[in-house]
């Protein structure tokens, strides 16, 4: 099992903790219940699509730095990605999003930030 | 041969749960269907990737037939036995059931490795009582927890 510490590993605790921290700020917006399902179908598609392409059947890539399943994929399986979407509906039914202009930017926007930092 | 194997099993299972007249809100089904298949999925990265307990064949055929099976008929399984338990008000009968369906998950697992769709590498099957065991347990600790939340404020809850 890894238990090296880098770049990529801190990465995703720091991408993590500002993205829960911004949950924070907006997480009496919506009830418990739809937080709770917000939350577990994002872990659930990230993950699944996550062990679907990289691990079996189709091998395409690796998650983090190395072959293995590392704490770094869980935070942001858990945290990050869940966070992350729970914000852009919170935009988007406080602001009205429009959708050509912001839908785009803020989806790709956090795999964009993975993908600049090699984290995938 | 193997996957469309599966894939009937896969079918029966999905039609058979969505025939009964279940217990359990939509909303519920939901949450319990897609934390058991992330408690399979990550607990079945963590055998093959770091401790190396399992391996999955490189052929497609088998690895899309472990995949169904973690998405759709394990947790199938596992909201029906949700289903099943709250229905059942007797305690003894509660427990047996909890026995037949570690038994049940637990065969079912041993058949995935008896036809190849992956192999259990030093693995005791006592690790995979356990497995069930403690899968089912969480899971329904997760119902008590999330039927609090859905049905706050109304008398009714298990």
């Amino acid at each position: 099992m890894n238990v090296s510490f880098d770049w990529n590993d801190w990465f995703s605790i720091f991408s993590s903790a500002i993205m829960f921290a911004l949950f924070l700020l907006i997480k009496k917006y919506f009830p418990p219940v739809i937080v709770i399902l917000i939350w577990v179908f994002n872990s659930v598609y990230v993950s699944s699509v996550d062990y679907f392409l990289s691990v079996s059947p189709f091998h395409l890539y690796y998650f983090g730095d190395n072959p293995t399943f590392e704490m770094s994929a869980v935070l942001f399986h858990l945290f990050m990605y869940p966070c992350a979407s729970l914000l852009f509906l919170y935009g988007y039914d406080k602001g009205k999003l429009d959708k050509k202009k912001r839908l785009g930017t803020f989806c790709f926007g956090q795999d964009l930030r993975c993908f600049s930092n090699g984290f995938v | 041969m193997i996957l469309f194997f599966y894939v009937i099993l896969n079918g029966t299972a999905l039609f058979l749960f969505t025939k009964i007249k279940k217990r359990l809100h939509i909303l519920e089904i939901a949450v319990y269907w897609m934390l058991a298949s992330y408690f399979l999925q990550n607990f079945s990265a963590l055998c093959l990737l770091n401790f190396k307990t399992i391996i999955i064949p490189d052929r497609q055929s088998y690895e899309f037939a472990g995949y169904l099976n973690r998405s759709i008929l394990y947790p199938v399984l596992m909201v029906t036995y949700l289903h099943v338990f709250l229905i059942i008000s007797s305690s003894l009968i509660k427990f047996f059931l909890f026995i037949f369906s570690v038994f049940l998950l637990t065969g079912l697992e041993w058949l995935a490795d008896y036809v190849g769709i992956f192999s259990h590498v030093q693995w005791q099957i006592w690790w995979s009582f356990l497995f069930w065991s403690t899968a089912l347990t969480g899971l329904m600790a997760i119902m008590k927890f999330f039927r609090l939340k859905l049905y706050r404020g109304e008398r009714r809850f298990y």
